[in-house]
């Protein structure tokens, strides 16, 4: 391990695992040492960097020991070598071994930080810490894409941009699978605890069972763009077609390690498919040697360049997915060996399951008491799935994703407003027509008064009353009402 | 048989409503809090329609629509609340529509002060100092006079010319409504939207033609937010994303898709289809068109019948100019597209001769069958002309 200089008090300790790119990880470098004056006055201990060499053949330590030489940089700069490839799970934890700063910031060295970077985690977390919160800060690791594009490129940054436009929804669920390690900052403490990154999974999906078992560490997953960077990602389908083989593989040890995810894992999605085309490929994935899947490779990836060629989006679309659903099932039948032995894989895991299931915690949430109120239990308890209640009057349920995050004060006015939208909107109607009820909703109503927005149906019920007579008036004219039945 | 539009404020519900005795019918266009909630046509009796009517209509077109607004409100939920909006230029492209363009001048004052820019492209108007005249008697917008005719053209000037962050695009014969600048402008949090389209309601309904073209080819795409997304949507089926005549785009779409195809639309050979276009364009390049119904704009429709027959032709030509365009550039799908189309009108033609009801009344049918035809040569004429001029020293 090298060390350019002894600095105490670090904040923020960024480390990027490198495999073979110098110049990448040149780039990034040089893109924190001008975040360093802008970052100085947030950052305020400072920050160091932590460059893991795994296995590097392109001289990537000596370029960074020349680098500390000359002074290059104005931060403090750790160069951990490995002398042969251990993967980037092995890498990260090394690096976040050697940390001395209080917050972690993972960066892949392929990415290129935007300006704000630095002080947007650092000051993210710094809110996170004074709420009690532990915060996970994805960033958004935005590829590069030019306006004339291959089809395979705006595929690709299609797909990323609609990650990130779903992570970007207000009050969006985080789940496993959208922490990504490409720009990814938390607690020290917290990846400590939790036991760093799985080394078992050396090659593909290490993050994703970090982001698991950081969400049932009771994590709170945040989004950020401006925290993030430009992903220089110049994976073409030759590059990609290994990534989906890896992936099928890891996908089978996540399943081993976490059977509960069999509901939402892509490998069992995919196996229950009874679409033709996929029990062929996932078929032929098991029974074909090597050798036979290169050829067909070979065949199929001229046949994707003529597609672009005629500008034949769906074909292309059509074609390009079978190449790599089957890639994918080569890797999980490389993984497992035999369709049997993960069948049985499989309704292991659905037994495992639904112990999950059994185990989860619930919580019933009056929405009587108001939505403030419910948002600030919900921040108390984090349960996995909520019952939502008018007083006695049941308005529906959520249930709890195996990989999601547990449900905190964020999430509950999106949920409403969606998922349980249809059931909240009857109860609430139901109350409006059960003075009961209605004498609780004024509390509950956050903002406007319900009976408010329902001039409409109040005005039909009685076609002489004024329509907009003001809310608290008619709710007094109800209540009114029922104390002259009651007398 | 004039229809009335009448716009009911769900929450200043009228007790009755009584329109001038001439009208049997009204267009009620329901809103709730000055968001547009649905409409519906009900008929009158002598110009009034009574309290119970009134409210089942408003009822049964938008009760539902209205019950998740007001669950939001109540939840003071709104998806997109904390997103910045960014600085808007609205730009009106007119040619020789004094009147029409002072009355959307007119409503563009009434818009919320968001810093926006107004400019008016005079696209080659005949009385260019009258136009300037009346841009002149309005505070804050800017005037650009554009010799080559061409909405397309004037389109491009816009762009061009803009100020703001992105650029609104108004018919000179449209009206805004005061919530339209907002609501568009809050649709733009997603990088990935470079345009946003909103809701066109008839400005009025007096004469059949108007009538009709509401009935057949009106502007208006629903009451639910639409995200239409590049990467898994037809790139061809561009109808349903909206019209040009209310539409927004990211000022910085002129190097991310380039500038409009100067070839097409009114004040060329090809007479539409600058719009349909550059949907297309946009959404083959994988971005997102966003259609936002809560932007609200009221369309004059053409008031005589010739000149609804002249517009459906020119829809036709335009509509096949613009997928010559791009079968040109090496899209196949435009070819099948154009066939298709093709093929369904003259079903609708074939269906009306053996007398059976269709959408299209004959002469409609055979104007826009006739523009289909005129679109491929439409647009090399124009295309050789815009090159002729772009030659010149």
């Amino acid at each position: 391990m090298i060390r350019s200089c002894v600095n105490d008090g670090i904040t923020i300790s960024v480390v990027i695992p490198s495999h073979d790119r110098a110049s990448s990880v040149l780039r990034l470098l040089t893109c924190l040492n001008t975040q360093r004056g802008h970052a100085e006055e947030v950052v305020s201990g400072g920050f160091e960097v932590i460059v893991i060499a795994d296995g590097c053949s392109d001289g990537t330590r000596a370029l960074l020991q020349e680098s500390i030489k000359a002074g290059q940089w104005s931060f403090p700069l750790t160069i951990i070598e490995h002398e042969t490839a251990r993967g980037s799970g092995v890498a990260r934890n090394a690096g976040a071994a050697a940390a001395r700063g209080t917050t972690l910031l993972f960066i892949d060295d392929d990415i290129e930080p935007l300006p704000g970077m630095l002080v947007e985690h650092t000051s993210r977390h710094a809110v996170a810490q004074q709420l009690n919160q532990q915060l996970v800060l994805v960033g958004a690791p935005v590829p590069v894409r030019g306006a004339g594009a291959s089809f395979e490129h705006v595929a690709a940054w299609g797909w990323w941009e609609q990650q990130f436009e779903r992570m970007s929804e207000r009050g969006h669920r985080f789940t496993h699978d959208e922490i990504f390690t490409g720009v990814l900052s938390m607690s020290t403490a917290v990846f400590r605890d939790i036991g760093g990154f799985d080394e078992a999974l050396t090659h593909c999906h290490e993050d994703l069972e970090l982001g698991l078992r950081l969400l049932r560490a009771n994590a709170r997953v945040g989004f950020t763009r401006v925290g993030g960077g430009i992903h220089h990602d110049v994976r073409g389908i030759r590059r990609l077609l290994p990534r989906k083989v890896a992936e099928g593989r890891a996908d089978v040890l996540l399943l081993q390690r976490w059977p509960e995810l069999v509901r939402v894992s892509p490998l069992a999605q995919s196996a229950l498919s009874a679409q033709p085309a996929h029990r062929l490929l996932r078929d032929t994935a098991f029974m074909m040697a090597s050798g036979v899947a290169a050829l067909l490779e070979g065949v199929a990836l001229p046949l994707l360049r003529l597609f672009e060629q005629l500008k034949w989006r769906s074909a292309w679309r059509a074609l390009q997915g079978a190449v790599l659903f089957h890639s994918y099932w080569r890797g999980a039948a490389l993984q497992v060996g035999s369709r049997h032995v993960l069948c049985t894989l499989l309704n292991e895991c659905e037994v495992a399951a639904d112990a999950w299931v059994d185990g989860t915690t619930h919580l019933v949430l009056d929405l009587a008491d108001g939505i403030d109120a419910a948002e600030k239990l919900l921040d108390e308890r984090r349960p996995d799935a909520i019952t939502v209640t008018i007083r006695d009057l049941h308005v529906g349920s959520s249930i709890a994703p195996v990989n999601a995050e547990r449900l905190h004060g964020g999430h509950v006015r999106r949920m409403l407003a969606t998922s349980l939208a249809h059931e909240l909107r009857f109860a609430l109607s139901m109350c409006e027509l059960h003075a009961t009820d209605v004498a609780t909703l004024p509390a509950a109503a956050p903002r406007r008064s319900l009976a408010a927005a329902l001039a409409i149906t109040s005005s039909r019920a009685n076609d002489d009353s004024p329509a907009q007579a003001p809310a608290e008036e008619r709710l007094r004219t109800v209540r009114a009402t029922r104390h002259e039945h009651d007398g | 048989m004039p229809t009335a539009v009448v716009r009911i404020e769900a929450t200043a519900l009228p007790h009755s409503l009584q329109l001038e005795p001439r009208y049997q019918r009204a267009m009620l266009v329901v809103s709730w809090q000055g968001r547009p909630a649905g409409h519906v046509g009900v008929p009158l009796v002598a110009g009034a329609l009574d309290a119970r009517r009134l409210r089942d209509a408003v009822e049964q077109v938008a009760g539902y629509h209205i019950a998740m607004l007001q669950l939001d409100d109540w939840l003071d939920w709104d998806p997109h609340a904390g997103t910045q909006r960014p600085r808007a230029t609205i730009a009106i492209c007119t040619r020789d529509r004094l009147a029409d363009l002072e009355r959307c001048l007119a409503s563009m004052q009434l818009l919320p002060d968001d810093a926006q820019e107004v400019l008016v492209i005079d696209s080659a108007s005949r009385d260019a100092d009258a136009v300037r005249a009346l841009v002149q008697h309005h505070a804050r917008v800017r005037y650009i006079r554009e010799d080559r005719p061409g909405l397309d053209i004037a389109r491009n000037r816009a762009l061009r010319a803009a100020t703001g962050e992105i650029v609104i695009f108004c018919d000179d014969d449209a009206e805004v409504d005061p919530g339209w600048l907002r609501a568009i402008s809050g649709n733009f949090a997603n990088p990935r939207t470079l345009c946003v389209t909103g809701l066109i309601l008839p400005l009025e309904l007096e004469t059949p033609a108007q009538e009709f073209f509401e009935r057949t080819n009106g502007f208006g795409r629903g009451y639910a937010r639409v995200v239409h997304d590049g990467i898994t949507d037809d790139a061809f089926f561009v109808s349903r994303v909206g019209a040009g005549a209310s539409m927004a785009l990211r000022r910085n779409v002129l190097e991310l898709i380039g500038p409009f195809d100067e070839a097409l639309d009114a004040g060329t050979p090809t007479k539409s289809g600058g719009d349909h276009d550059y949907f297309t364009r946009i959404l083959t390049a994988g971005y997102v068109i966003v259609y936002e119904p809560s932007a609200l704009s009221w369309h004059r429709h053409r008031r005589e019948w010739h000149e609804l027959r002249s517009a459906v032709r020119g829809y036709g030509t335009g509509v096949w100019a613009y997928l010559t365009r791009h079968a040109m550039h090496g899209e196949w799908r435009a070819a099948y597209v154009a066939a298709a189309w093709l093929f369904w009108q003259l079903s609708s033609l074939m269906a009306g001769l053996l007398g059976r009801r269709t959408l299209l009344p004959r002469d409609l049918a055979i104007a826009e069958i006739r523009g289909c035809f005129e679109g491929p040569a439409a647009y090399l004429r124009s295309r050789r002309a815009q090159r002729a001029f772009e030659a010149m020293p």
